[in-house]
């Protein structure tokens, strides 16, 4: 929470001022600070008003929910009804002699799967930036994103498919002299398995993005660089990628600040006795004591659990972000 | 937009609010339309069912004077338990719930926090007082009774009762008799005769292709019986409550105990092993998905599965098959080991959901009413009306010549071509079963067993040979038994982690990736490590708390 | 987009020859690509086509065996598919255009430095990102506000996401120069008139993006409608679809006929591949309109020059 409070405490336009002034002076400037935004943007206040009403009323309100991390909730007594517990529910979770693991398994896959799927729409939505034949690029484009449209038991059902001991990918390796390759089977394979297939999923559709973001960079630019000489990599390089940067960074941050909140549907349904070392992850846990007994006082503990991990990766990694490339979430 | 900012203080208030809406008084008023009294209910329905146009509705509203209010959820197992909690928990939940074992029935902790709470009504009054037929049930049933009671004593919900026969036996293996003929083997009795005969497969061609394409075993993970049908030839390896799903626990007279720990589990791996090491069982059986399993069983150039262990064949072959391949599977009966052991598990008959549950909500006209309705629904001529559709819509009268699914009983009853039944005239399965034994083996069912309307007969009789093979002292009875509210959530815990650890180390063992001679005693240390000692005591104290109560 | 631009005039023949090396490069890259993203699509579609029993014995692979329109029969026989269609139209278009408004309305005022508290309202919204209440407590302040079995229960509770602000304020605040502001005040404008008539017009790339990702978030939910809605008037496709898969689904009517549930299963396979179809066409479809507007990024130059 550090870096998010000096960030919002330090005036906007104010870098050329002393970094600590006295709390008095500091007082009187933030107050001027905010007549004269007012003067400037009074409209815009009462634009954003609307959408901050919307926050307060279906996420802030909500929210207050999580209270029954702290209680045995019993759907009766209501949230506020039911007893308190203090942190017994996150102490179960601490204690449980699988815990380790399981945290150790989702956060390799979580960072896995951002550390994939982050470079990939970027290359892809360059390449494209660069094709010129219209129907080559339109065909390339419409297929790489169609994949986003399939369902996750699809998904799974046909990477199984593919990837058996007997599939089309061993028939495949096995004509060109290579071994079967138990993918499925072998724990090892399950993270490769789960993270490209998501990648071939929605690379296409995060590619969009990126391709907005090129579009949105000045053509004077490519222009000028070509009577330079520039060659198309150069230009790449030194104009396309420091053009999309701010966008690329905001990405990542948002990337790795959700890691935790990875769905269980798809490693559960890409789970056998035979992967599971690897393959239990917390969602998939949860998921399955709750077939058990639906403790939602304990769900929701998981889930506050994973956004404190949450909120400190996003920390981190804006505060590197901003200081490697001076873009973040907070400006 | 202004309705966002007026609802802001609403809004703010709400929470507070939101749970105390589950007071306790005692039975409201009646609400009447006409001579009828409303029942407002919760159930799931799919979309050729219209509950409130249903004929069934219509039929059972006109009997028994009541006016059906109906909440619907589709049959969307997550969202429906969703919305049915949701219901809960705002207080804004029906009289009654009629639900479906399958999608959204309640667990039994549920229905002991709801009892213990007020929301559900106890029952056992006004079944004795309304419902001779459900009485009867739970009379003659005592599974049944023991699944419907508390600990407390009191029947806050019903389960349903779909005595399904073949299932009770789950644990079977289906070989290929054409190709025993081919190698001129008889049907295996003996664990070292299966492995015979699986070299046989293998080695000499029976598919007669002149390729080694043969697979002597094979199956899926989400219907493999392997280990629970060969280990049956050395210890006994139970089943849990649920269709089909394995268990840890064991009896040994009144103590609770697990198999998995003991010599005799460790010879039966040590078996499976050797199989696998042989390649007698494909690789492919513990990691490939049911459609992969089906790709391999109806290989359009060779027939290539010579045995599977799953519920029944159609599982890894399409039944009606052009080349009659699905013909050749027949069921092995339960193996006999080294040490002369031939066990089956026993799988509780029927699912454990409980689906009919009254709640405070109700008025005592509708609480009587609904008792009445469902006394109906548990008669024979109730269970098929309300099923399937009525008389010479959805089933009929058998002819004569028709054979019962039990040969040695008269047939009552001949279920129509689903084809033939038109929609919208049943409850289907929010309908409440309570079919018996009884009641499905007088069905009428095609004498050619291997033809695809004569399955049904194909299982009985296949069960029949592995019926014999059951320990009932053995037995486990975890349907019936209740554990107590405040252990639940750590047996939960326990139990998803032994579970885990159990079968990821079977694997370990068969496939060879941890070595039965020297890790066995590391790995059954491990067991106590994540708490297999305590898992054991909460189940025995729930096994004594139930034996004490039903003598 | 601009190697577009670019390409229409001769410039083609003056590309030096690592340029064309390098195109050539990236065009195999991405041919590989199309094929590894291709086939399995094609496995889809062949599948939807084909009948059940080849479906469900693995026959298929990139040609449908024997030609089937079962699949498609079953799933658009249902009245209610129509139903759904037009309703999926009405929350992909209405649901769009609220929360494009929306984002716009918090995302362009975080992006101007002179805003006072932004850093404040960014925290407070990054905040819902991380900690969210879960179904039951929305699903109470839906119920309060009157939205249940609405339309309005699809358009509103979810309408803004912070992921879009958040790339929305990117865009804006990198795309458009200081200057333009500057100018913009000078000429008196109020902040809502730079917005509308130098902002918007110089963010096309970025409204196409946050309209194709609103567009697709209510075109696939289905949850929330299964939660919120009662009224089948109202349920969007992917519901109408799913039940269809539902209703085809083995083990519906807890039948004694194993034989009939196991048809079922097969067609159920089917179905589940003719689904895709049927729900991602017209996504699909309104992908080149989207993708139009990447490809014309002259907007900057434009107005600069």
């Amino acid at each position: 929470m550090a870096t998010t409070t000096t960030h919002s405490v330090a005036p906007p336009s104010a870098t050329e001022q002393p970094r600590r002034p006295a709390p008095a002076v500091r007082r009187r400037s933030r107050w001027s600070q905010a007549q004269k935004s007012w003067r400037l943007h009074w409209q815009l206040y009462l634009l954003a008003l609307i959408p901050i009403a919307y926050f307060v009323i279906f996420k802030y309100i909500p929210m207050a929910f999580n209270v029954i991390a702290f209680k045995d909730y019993s759907p009766v007594l209501g949230p506020w009804g039911s007893p308190w517990v203090g942190f017994d529910n996150f102490q179960r979770l601490f204690t449980n002699p699988v815990f380790g693991t399981l945290l150790k398994n989702t956060f390799i896959l979580a960072f896995y799967l951002v550390l994939a799927s982050f470079p990939i729409p970027i290359l892809l939505a360059v390449a494209l930036n660069e094709i010129r034949n219209g129907w080559f690029k339109r065909t390339v484009q419409m297929v790489t994103y169609a994949p986003y449209f399939i369902s996750t038991v699809v998904v799974v059902s046909i990477t199984i498919l593919l990837l058996a001991p007997n599939g089309i990918v061993n028939d495949g390796l096995g004509h060109v002299g290579g071994g079967p390759i138990d993918f499925l089977g072998d724990p090892d394979f399950f993270r490769h398995v789960y993270v490209w297939s998501d990648v071939w999923q929605t690379a296409g559709y995060s590619a969009v993005i990126y391709m907005a973001a090129l579009a949105g960079i000045d053509p004077a630019l490519h222009e000028s660089a070509k009577v330079d000489g520039a060659s198309r990599l150069q230009r790449i390089r030194h104009i396309d990628l420091p053009g999309i940067m701010p966008t690329a960074v905001i990405m990542l941050i948002l990337g790795v600040g959700n890691m935790m909140a990875i769905g269980f549907e798809k490693a559960y349904l890409l789970q056998n006795s035979l992967n599971l070392a690897q393959s239990e992850i917390i969602p998939t846990y949860v998921y399955k004591t709750g077939l058990i007994n639906a403790d939602f006082s304990m769900a929701t503990a998981v889930g506050l659990f994973n956004s404190v991990v949450n909120l400190c990766l996003l920390l981190v990694v804006n505060f590197i972000a901003k200081r490697v490339t001076g873009n973040g979430l907070w400006r | 937009m202004r309705r966002s900012f007026i609802a802001l203080g609403v809004a703010a208030t709400l929470v507070t609010a939101a749970g105390c809406s589950g007071s306790k008084e005692d039975a409201p008023q009646a609400k009447m339309d006409g001579d009828k009294v409303v029942i407002t209910a919760m159930a799931a329905a799919d979309a050729d069912t219209k509950l409130d146009t249903n004929a069934t509705t219509k039929m059972l509203s006109d009997k028994f004077k009541i006016k059906f209010q109906f909440t619907t959820t589709t049959m969307d197992g997550g969202p429906a338990k969703e919305k049915r909690q949701i219901a809960i928990s705002s207080g804004d939940y029906p009289d009654l719930f009629l639900l479906t074992p399958y999608i959204d029935a309640f667990t039994k902790p549920e229905v002991q926090k709801l009892g213990q709470q007020g929301v559900a009504v106890p029952l056992e009054d006004l079944i004795k007082e309304n419902a001779p037929n459900v009485q009867k049930a739970l009379d003659s049933n005592p599974v049944l009774k023991a699944m419907s009671t508390t600990p407390d004593g009191h029947i806050y919900a019903l389960p349903q009762w779909s005595d399904c026969y073949h299932c009770t036996y789950w644990n079977k293996l289906w070989i290929n008799s054409d190709w025993l003929k081919k190698v001129n083997l008889p049907m295996p009795k003996t664990t070292e005769e299966l492995r015979t005969v699986l070299r046989a497969f293998k080695t000499k061609d029976p598919n007669g292709n002149g390729k080694a394409d043969e697979i002597p075993m094979t199956t899926d993970t989400q219907d493999s019986t392997l280990i629970g049908y060969l280990m049956g030839a050395f210890a006994y390896a139970p089943f849990g409550a649920s269709n089909g799903v394995p268990s840890l626990l064991e009896l040994n007279g009144d103590t609770v105990q697990t198999p998995v720990d003991k010599p005799e589990w460790r010879e039966g791996l040590k078996y499976i092993n050797s199989l696998y090491k042989e390649g007698l069982i494909d690789r492919a059986s513990f990691t490939q998905n049911a459609e992969a399993l089906q790709a391999t069983g109806n290989d359009p150039k060779a027939v290539r599965v010579g045995s599977s262990p799953v519920l029944y064949p159609g599982i890894f072959v399409q039944l009606g098959q052009k080349d009659g391949r699905d013909k050749q599977y027949d069921a092995v009966p339960p193996l006999t080991g080294p040490e002369g052991k031939s066990y089956t598990a026993y799988n509780n008959p029927t699912s454990t959901g409980y689906t009919f549950m009254l709640t405070n909500k109700s008025s005592k006209q509708a609480r009587i009413a609904a008792l009445k309705m469902l006394d109906y629904i548990y008669t024979d001529e109730g269970q098929l009306t309300v099923n399937a559709g009525p008389e010479n819509v959805a089933w009929v009268k058998p002819a004569a010549g028709d054979i019962a699914l039990d040969e040695s009983v008269k047939p009552t009853w001949k279920a129509k071509d689903s084809a033939e039944v038109p929609k919208n005239v049943a409850w289907s399965s929010m309908s409440q079963y309570n079919v018996t034994t009884k009641l499905r083996n007088e069905q009428a069912v095609p004498k050619d067993i291997y033809s695809e309307q004569g399955l049904e007969r194909r299982l009985f009789e296949a069960s029949k040979l592995y019926e014999p093979h059951v320990d009932k002292a053995k037995v486990f009875p975890e349907a019936q038994i209740w554990v107590d509210p405040g252990d639940v959530s750590e047996l939960a815990t326990l139990k998803t982690n032994l579970d885990s650890y159990v079968s990821q180390g079977e694997l370990a063992f068969i496939t060879g990736s941890k070595n039965i001679d020297t890790d066995w005693d590391t790995w059954v240390k491990g067991l106590d490590g994540i708490g297999l000692k305590r898992y054991l005591e909460l189940n025995q104290k729930a096994y004594d708390r139930y034996k004490s109560t039903n003598k | 987009m601009t190697a577009t631009t670019i390409a229409k005039k001769p410039a083609k023949v003056r590309e030096p020859f690592r340029d064309r090396m390098f195109l050539i490069v990236i065009t195999i890259m991405l041919v590989v690509l199309l094929a590894l993203v291709l086939f399995p699509l094609i496995y889809i579609v062949a599948s939807s086509f084909s009948s059940p029993e080849a479906v469900n014995a693995g026959r298929v692979s990139f040609w449908p065996v024997e030609f089937s329109l079962e699949a498609y029969r079953s799933a658009l026989n249902n009245s209610e598919v129509l139903q759904g269609y037009y309703n999926s139209l009405i929350y992909a278009v209405s649901g769009t255009i609220i929360s494009v408004t929306l984002t716009v309305a918090i995302a362009y005022p975080l992006s101007r430095k002179t805003f006072y508290g932004r850093n404040v309202i960014m925290t407070l919204l990054i905040f819902t990102m991380l900690f969210s209440g879960g179904l039951i407590p929305t699903y109470m302040v839906v119920h309060d506000l009157g939205m249940l079995d609405t339309r309005w229960a699809l358009l509103i509770p979810n309408a803004i996401g912070v992921w879009q602000v958040i790339i929305a304020r990117t865009f804006f605040a990198n795309t458009v120069p200081d200057e333009l502001y500057e100018a913009s005040q000078l000429d008196g404008a109020g902040g809502l008139r730079t917005l509308w008539s130098v902002v918007l017009p110089l963010s096309k790339p970025l409204l196409a993006v946050l309209a194709l990702m609103y567009t697709i978030y209510q075109w696939n939910t289905y949850f929330d409608a299964l939660v919120y809605l009662k009224d089948p008037d109202l349920f969007p496709l992917q519901i109408v679809l799913r039940n269809i898969l539902i209703l085809n689904s083995p083990g519906r009517t807890g039948s004694v006929d194993l034989a009939e549930s196991m048809r079922q299963m097969q067609l159920a396979n089917v179905l589940r591949y003719a689904l895709i179809v049927i729900s991602s066409l017209p996504v699909l479809i309104i992908y080149p309109f989207v993708a139009r507007f990447f490809t014309k990024g002259v907007l900057v130059g434009a107005v600069k020059g």
